[in-house]
Formats: C-alpha cells, structure tokens, sequence
C-alpha cells in the first residue's frame, strides 16, 4: 500500500511536471460520496452528487433549465433522459429528467446541440436544438418529442 | 525545477503512461469510471496517494470545451447586473484587457457534516467568466469524512487542473491571493500570511488566455462530470480587492462587474454574495446549503 501510495505521488508529480512545470503537486482527497437527493445524474454517474457539469473546472457554468414533453396540445411531461453535446468538443452531458418534464443543469458559455429521448426508447425522439448558453444568462431549452 | 533532465523524463514517462490508461478507462462507461475513482482511503497515510489519484483524475477528465464562442460584452454599460450561477459566487468584471486581480481574505472556518467529501475554493483569477481558460488562485478546502483540509494552489485551465501547493492553511489564515498578466506572462502569487509554508509565486504563460474578465469567487469544484457539495464555509470576505484593465486601475466597481449567486438545480441558493462595500473593493459572501 505504501509503494502504491508512493507511485501515485511520483504519477502526478511526473504528471504535472508535464504539463506546466509545476513546482509542485499534491492535491486533495478523492473520496467519493453517495450522490445527494438529486433528480439529475450526470453521464459518467461517479456519485458526486450536484448538478450535471460540463466537468470544466474552474470556468463559470450557467443556468440552464428545460422542459421535455409531448408535441400537441394539451403537451405531457416525458421523463427520459436529455443530452446537451458540445458543437466545437462533441463533449456531451446527460441529464435525467424526471416525471416533471423539467431538468436543469450548468454548462459553460458556447453552443449546443441537445437532444432526448423517453425512458424506454433506444433513440432519440426529438428533433436536434441547437442551445447557445451565454455569460450570465439563463438558458432556457424546450424539447418535444415527435410521435412517430 | 530540482530534478535532474534524466529524471524529470523518467517521472514524464512514468506518470504518462498510466494516466493514459486512465483517460481510456474514464471514456469507456460510466461504470468503468465509477469503478476507477472509488477508493477506500485506510490511514492518513495513504492519503497522498489519493490526493495524486484526484489530481490524475482531473488532468484525464478532457473534457474542455476548447473552442467555445469568447463573448466579451459589447457596449455593455458599466454597472452591476445580477446573474445566477451553478458553481460561482460572488463578483466578476467584464472588458477586455485585464491585466491584475487581487484580494485578501481570512480564511474561513468550515464545518463539515457527514462522510460526503464537499468542497469550496476561494480565488481570484482572470477569464473563465465567458471564455475557454481560467488563470486563478487562492485557497481551497475539502470537506472529507467529516474533516477539513485546507490547500493553497493555482491553476492555468485548461492547461492543467488545481496545482496544490501549500497544505498547512487553517482557518484564520491571512491569505493574499494575485493574478498580474505582462503580455502573455501570468504570475500567480498567494501570500499566507499566517503560515507562510503555504505561500507561493508562479509564473505561466498563455498566448490565447482572452483576458476578459477578472473575477473575486467562491467556487464549488467540478468533478469529471459533477459539481462537488459546497462545503459549509459561512462566509467569505473578500476585502482590499484591486483590478487593472488595459492601463485603468481601480477596485470591483471601477468596471463593469455582475454579482453572482450560486444556485442549485431548483435555482435555490447555495451561495449569496452581499452587496459591495462603500470602497467598491470587498464583498461577503454567505454560505446557505451545499447542494
């Protein structure tokens, strides 16, 4: 245990060399928690708890809030799961949504492509929105899923 | 750096190859990922070892959003406006050109509650408000199993994740924390005051940071795909905040500035900035609820 403890020191120390001449490097505990009481999860789901993150430290993420519900009127709440993918990276955020239709979550300023789809559907049931979140601005998304 | 050349690559060399593995790990699943950070930390001791894991983490979460639209507001009138944040709390300001930001604070007492690992980071910095970098320092501190740790450290984003440099800042602290650009040079430099092991001064460069704002913050950390619970800092006072843009020097309200709340998925506070003081240079701000 003390040689592996060891080994992840020298790792990121080496690391960190590497990639800026740091002058020095050792970081924080890395215990995970359980997530908290959340109706969001996050792509990679490791249990942090919080809002779904575009995993960009350190840059401000803004407000992002959305609904996910049937075409026609009257509209349904659909719960499913939404995905916002980064236009310039293709990184990509999911968020579950649950049966409220309504979601939220921070990304960084730029643009998205988002899409949806239900709970028990394999592909996407609604057509792409492209979502330019902005500066300190609220976002707001709407996605329709098409009957097919 | 110490190191000899021979070293240094063997350390590069060493480091590069399982943290490659770990890049690779983090893009299969979501399970492989989760299966890759959770790990039982037995003593104090080994904690160093998890301390370099969550540094590795982060340099292989790659997933920057590298090419995000800068958008610098234009014509926009000096004078604040109140926005909402996911993972920001406090003061920014906007323009173009920002070449110094620094402030002081005490560091705060934290209560941790729980075996949730929960964070808060305390900085300045310059960019990050609207554009693809973020070139900050100041102090952090984690909440894990119940007990606090506090760290002063730097970072370059996207150059590289939170560097950690001193481990001995305790609360009460008197902590000094500056971001200066010349051209594309930025000196990053915190003074602990208190235990001044934790004190630092570091020198990056980047030729595509934008400068466009400059920024007085208390941050909840994001994870690979998450952001950390806030941990339970009260309050933050910032004071004796100082900024330069292009050759104008002045304090937070000198420029146009936003005061930012961090909010939660039900758009609740977790974090609420005061109004500026008279000076126009400091601001409190006040803890409400981790997530």
């Amino acid at each position: 245990m003390r040689q592996l403890a060891a080994g992840l020191v020298i790792m990121v120390l080496a690391v960190t060399g590497c990639a800026a001449t740091a002058t020095t490097a050792s970081s924080s505990g890395d215990g995970k928690s359980p997530a908290t009481a959340t109706s969001h999860t996050a792509t990679a789901g490791t249990g942090l708890g919080g809002l779904p993150t575009s995993g960009a430290p350190g840059l401000a993420q803004w407000v992002v809030d959305g609904t996910f519900e049937t075409e026609g009127s009257p509209a349904h709440p659909l719960s499913g799961v939404v995905t916002f993918s980064d236009s310039a990276t293709g990184h990509v955020v999911n968020v579950t949504v649950g049966t409220s239709g309504k979601f939220s979550l921070g990304l960084v300023a730029g643009t998205y492509t988002a899409t949806g789809k239900t709970t028990h559907n394999e592909s996407p049931c609604s057509a792409p929105v492209t979502v330019t979140v902005r500066a300190g601005q609220l976002t707001r998304v709407s996605l329709v899923c098409q009957a097919s | 750096m110490a190191n000899p050349p021979g070293r240094f690559l063997l350390y590069c060399i060493t480091a590069i190859v399982p943290a490659v593995g770990m890049i690779a790990a983090t893009a299969v699943t979501a399970s492989a990922r989760t299966t890759a950070t959770v790990t039982a930390r037995p003593s104090a001791s080994a904690e160093a070892g998890a301390l370099a894991k969550t540094a590795i983490e982060k340099l292989a979460v790659g997933q920057h959003p590298l090419n995000h639209l800068v958008t610098s507001p234009p014509g926009k009138p000096k004078g604040l406006t109140k926005v909402q944040s996911t993972n920001w709390s406090g003061y920014a300001d906007t323009g173009s050109s920002f070449s110094k930001v620094s402030a002081s604070w005490t560091e705060p007492s934290v209560t941790c509650s729980g075996s949730q690992e929960q964070l808060a980071a305390f900085w300045v910095g310059i960019d990050g408000y609207s554009s693809n970098s973020v070139e900050q320092d100041g102090t952090l501190v984690e909440c894990y199993r119940g007990r606090a740790y506090q760290y002063s450290w730097w970072e370059m984003y996207p150059t590289n994740a939170v560097q950690v440099v001193g481990q001995t800042v305790a609360a009460g602290d008197a902590i000094t924390s500056t971001v200066t650009r010349s051209g594309t040079s930025y000196t990053l430099t915190v003074t602990d005051s208190t235990h001044t092991a934790d004190s630092f001064t570091e020198t990056e460069t980047c030729a595509s940071c934008a400068n466009t704002s400059a920024e007085w913050i208390a941050e909840a950390p994001s994870g690979s795909s998450s952001i950390y619970p806030l941990a339970d800092f009260k309050s933050w006072t910032a004071s004796s905040a100082s900024v330069t843009e292009g050759t104008t020097s002045g304090v937070i309200s000198s420029f146009t500035d936003d005061e930012i709340t961090m909010v939660d998925s039900s758009s609740r506070t977790k974090a609420l900035p005061g109004s500026l003081n008279s000076s126009g240079n400091g601001f409190t701000v006040t803890w409400e609820r981790s997530s």
